[in-house]
């Protein structure tokens, strides 16, 4: 039997779509979708592969990431997976894709306006580290009302000095709607503001789709005496291409435990061991050098 | 080689497939037909069916024997391929008060019009391990013919117990006017769920989950003491409509199981009827599904209380919890890389343990 | 007339389907900004209504719901049902309106905006312009727009629709409530205002 061009019937993708086109209209806004069982399981990038198939045509070029790498085994398993069902090319190149999508990172090198980020999401629910009820988090998200979010983030700062959220920060978009932007590290998360591209978000198994159209504000919770701040890498560098401004993975090399680190974007990596002046170009709203821990 | 290597990835997954090959079918060994495991156990083909939301015995069986016997990963097989089948029509209303019966029991009554049918079942059977199986010969007495739905005997199908109850006022009439069903595959419902909602989520849940739950109702995390009204297995027809013909043509007949299952309601439900009648739970699955069954009517029946007092009650907690093709996709996905948020929390924890160390130059 | 005679031939949903989708969805993701649609040749009464119609032919299924407005509405409905399976709704309640004229009739204003619980059951209110331009003329309606997906600020002139329509749009939204607004024009260009934009009438 044959299957649909990337694997969804027509019908399906309709759903998709029309979902989609309500989450851009109303940024930050988690839209319910109807999820299908894919071949893939929940948990694995269903919601990111839906939003793809819905986008996918056949002059389109994807990348696929997972925690940064083209070369992940789950990442290489989704590109597999459209090769199969829709015939498109794929690609390890940042600039040569029209679609990327990722699970935790958003690549180092600024996205331009022909291309989409598609996320791979989890959790979608920004709210729910305060409140597991759905009925309860969505009345929170009509009326704005953000307060309990905050106060967890004053109770961390009470308890350790600081907001200690390592990833999936929560951000307020367009003044309205706090979303979570998936498991990326803070470090990522100036990236969704005022940027060329548009960036999706799928969540499969809690059904929600969801959007940062490009040139949005999107603001990372903070208080004025505990502003948000990134992760900072002072002191290390990238033992393959030799970034000290990238995101870094930490590898342990031998039996003594001695550490090395890597760029976590392996193909941006590769640019910098070819051209170490390569930009990452995310702009002044990157503040890159703002430290907020990692001592060495 | 490390679990993300640069040229790695590609060659794993290959050389892991023809791994997983080899374990299913190992060299020597005949091949297990699909309709062996289709005829000889209807019971895992019956729950694959029920949780993979497919009623077609040859794939469950396929589906059973391509996941070397994994139930969840069976039914994950028929969930993905039924999202590839394009939805020709709703069909008819069925109506199980006409199945071709061949088992039917009601605790609630010693004796019902129409009999108590024991039909297949282990319920009275010893379990005791038996040896003969080791070395089964080929059947040659033919003269039981299992499933035949000759119980009834070709008379006109019993009438349900409920009925019975609700003649004389203790269940509450059926509503006059019954709102569409909700199909959860189709359309995006929010909590609080409509009952079809809720009872579809059921019917497709895993058994492991519902018994679980609805175990807790039953031992005291919750208010519900059931009775099994009616227990029925059997036949049921399926009809479509033909455009041009004006009644709708059967096209054959699936294996089903029944529950409605009784209880009293000892607080004020949601309407402020205090203990005067009885509450219906109900339960329904593809196949030969006694213990779904009986679970799904006692959560349907414990999620219909007014507010929720026990997890059982819940039907956000219910619901969200019971698929198992969710919860298994969730619960692996942890074995998936996560190195980018770890290495967030490692930083982290190393800070504050150096830190606690020089508490003299602790900084915040 | 039957439905064989309303079949849409020159449709292809896989590919036709997707590619509008893409550019509807990079019109709403950069509101007011002009994209060739590139609509097929439908067979519709007026050449102005394709690109309306293959959005919808694109878009429109028994999952949702639509109403017609306008000169030749009824015929444009039997057309849409036929090839789509999609639903009539009244305007209260339909998911899509098409108004396939220079106005509603002021009808636009009851079409549904969501609720905060639910704001993205508002409608999509589907015009067909007769043109687009990036550049005021004065024989259209310039609108200044400003929001999410606008660097700064954007101006969109409209041919062919009625100064009272356009005036009455800022009404219809109330972030998050509110409808999305598609302007498929008559010489094949697409612009999406969605309720996020916020905007005032020039001219």
């Amino acid at each position: 039997m044959s299957y649909s061009f990337a694997f969804l019937d027509e019908q399906s993708k309709r759903c998709v779509r029309r979902a989609l086109l309500k989450a851009v209209a109303l940024p930050g806004y988690q839209v319910p979708f109807v999820s299908r069982e894919l071949p893939i399981s929940y948990g694995w990038g269903t919601g990111g592969i839906q939003t793809t198939c819905a986008l996918l045509g056949k002059s389109d070029v994807l990348k696929v990431i997972d925690q940064g790498a083209d070369d992940s085994v789950n990442a290489l398993n989704i590109k597999r997976f459209f090769a199969k069902t829709a015939g498109i090319r794929t690609t390890t190149l940042t600039a040569e894709a029209s679609i990327i999508q990722t699970r935790h990172r958003i690549p180092e090198e600024r996205l331009r306006a022909d291309q989409i980020l598609v996320f791979q999401v989890p959790y979608p629910e920004p709210l729910r580290r305060v409140e597991p009820r759905e009925t309860e988090t969505r009345r929170m998200h009509a009326e704005a009302d953000y307060g309990r979010m905050y106060v967890a983030l004053y109770e961390d700062i009470v308890r350790h000095g600081e907001i200690t959220l390592p990833w999936q920060y929560p951000a307020l978009v367009n003044g309205r709607y706090l979303l979570s932007p998936s498991p990326i590290p803070r470090f990522d998360n100036p990236k969704l503001h005022q940027a060329d591209c548009l960036f999706l978000f799928g969540a499969g198994r809690e059904k929600r789709v969801y959007a940062v159209p490009p040139h949005t504000d999107v603001h990372s919770l903070g208080f004025e005496d505990h502003p948000f701040r990134v992760e900072s890498f002072a002191g290390r560098r990238c033992s393959r291409c030799g970034s000290t401004d990238t995101y870094l993975d930490e590898v342990i090399v031998d039996a003594d435990g001695r550490r090395q680190h890597q760029c976590s974007d392996t193909a941006f990596c590769l640019r910098r061991r070819q051209d170490p002046a390569v930009p990452r170009g995310w702009g002044h709203d990157h503040p890159a050098g703002v430290a907020v821990e990692a001592r060495r | 080689m490390g679990y993300v290597a640069v040229r790695g990835g590609e060659d794993a997954i290959r050389h892991s497939e023809r791994l997983l090959e080899a374990f299913r079918r190992r060299e020597g060994h005949p091949g297990i037909q699909v309709a062996q495991i289709r005829e000889q156990m209807r019971l895992a083909v019956d729950r694959a069916m029920a949780e993979g939301s497919l009623y077609s015995p040859t794939l469950a069986a396929l589906a059973l024997k391509q996941a070397e016997g994994d139930m969840v990963e069976a039914a994950f097989l028929l969930r993905a391929y039924r999202s590839t089948l394009p939805r020709v029509q709703t069909t008819p209303t069925l109506r199980p008060a006409a199945m071709r019966l061949v088992r039917r029991i009601s605790a609630a009554f010693k004796d019902i019009p129409g009999g108590q049918i024991l039909g297949p079942t282990r319920d009275y059977t010893q379990r005791l391990l038996d040896f003969s199986l080791l070395d089964e010969e080929e059947r040659t007495d033919a003269s039981l013919s299992p499933m035949s739905g000759e119980a009834t005997n070709g008379a006109a199908p019993p009438e349900r117990v409920s009925t019975y109850l609700r003649r004389e006022g203790l269940l509450p009439d059926l509503p006059g006017d019954v709102e569409p069903p909700v199909d959860i595959t189709r359309d995006a419902v929010a909590f609080p769920m409509p009952r079809s909602a809720r009872l579809q989520a059921l019917a497709r849940g895993e058994e492991g989950a519902l018994l679980a739950l609805a175990y807790s109702s039953m031992r005291g995390f919750g208010n519900v003491h059931p009775t099994v009204a009616e227990l029925r297995v059997g036949y049921l027809a399926v009809q479509v409509t033909i455009p041009g013909l004006e009644t709708p043509v059967t096209i054959g007949e699936i294996l089903v199981t029944e529950v409605e299952l009784i209880s009293r309601w000892d607080a004020d439900d949601a309407e402020g009827n205090a203990g005067t009648q009885f509450r219906l739970g109900y339960g329904f699955a593809f196949g030969h599904n006694e213990r779904r069954t009986i679970c799904m009517a006692i959560l349907d029946r414990a999620m219909q209380a007014a507010a929720p007092h026990a997890p059982a009650e819940d039907q956000e907690f219910v619901i969200q919890h019971i698929d198992g093709i969710e919860a298994q996709g969730f619960t692996n996905h942890w074995k998936l890389p996560h190195y980018v948020d770890f290495q967030s929390e490692l930083d982290r924890l190393r800070a504050k343990r150096r830190a606690a160390a020089t508490p003299a130059e602790a900084k915040p | 007339m039957t439905t064989a005679d309303l079949r849409e031939r020159g449709f292809e949903p896989v590919a036709d389907g997707q590619r509008l989708f893409r550019a509807v969805l990079q019109a709403t993701a950069r509101p007011g900004s002009l994209l060739p649609l590139g609509a097929p040749p439908l067979e519709v009464p007026e050449a102005r209504l394709r690109g309306a119609c293959a959005l919808l032919l694109g878009l429109l299924d028994l999952e949702v719901s639509f109403h017609a407005l306008g000169p030749g509405a009824a015929r444009l409905a039997d057309y849409l049902l036929a090839n789509t399976g999609t639903r009539v709704a009244p305007v209260e309640s339909a998911d899509f309106l098409l108004v396939a004229g220079p106005d509603s009739g002021g009808r636009a204003s009851r079409a549904k905006r969501g609720t905060l619980e639910a704001p993205h059951l508002g409608a999509t209110l589907v015009y067909a312009p007769a043109w687009l331009s990036a550049r005021p003329r004065a024989d259209g309606i310039t609108v200044r727009l400003r929001g999410p997906g606008i660097p700064g600020e954007r101006s969109l002139t409209i041919g062919g629709i009625a100064p009272c329509e356009i005036e009455g749009w800022p009404a219809l939204n109330d972030f998050p409530l509110g409808v999305d607004i598609w302007l498929a024009g008559g010489d094949g260009q697409l612009a999406v205002i969605p309720r996020s934009t916020r905007w005032n009438r020039e001219s």
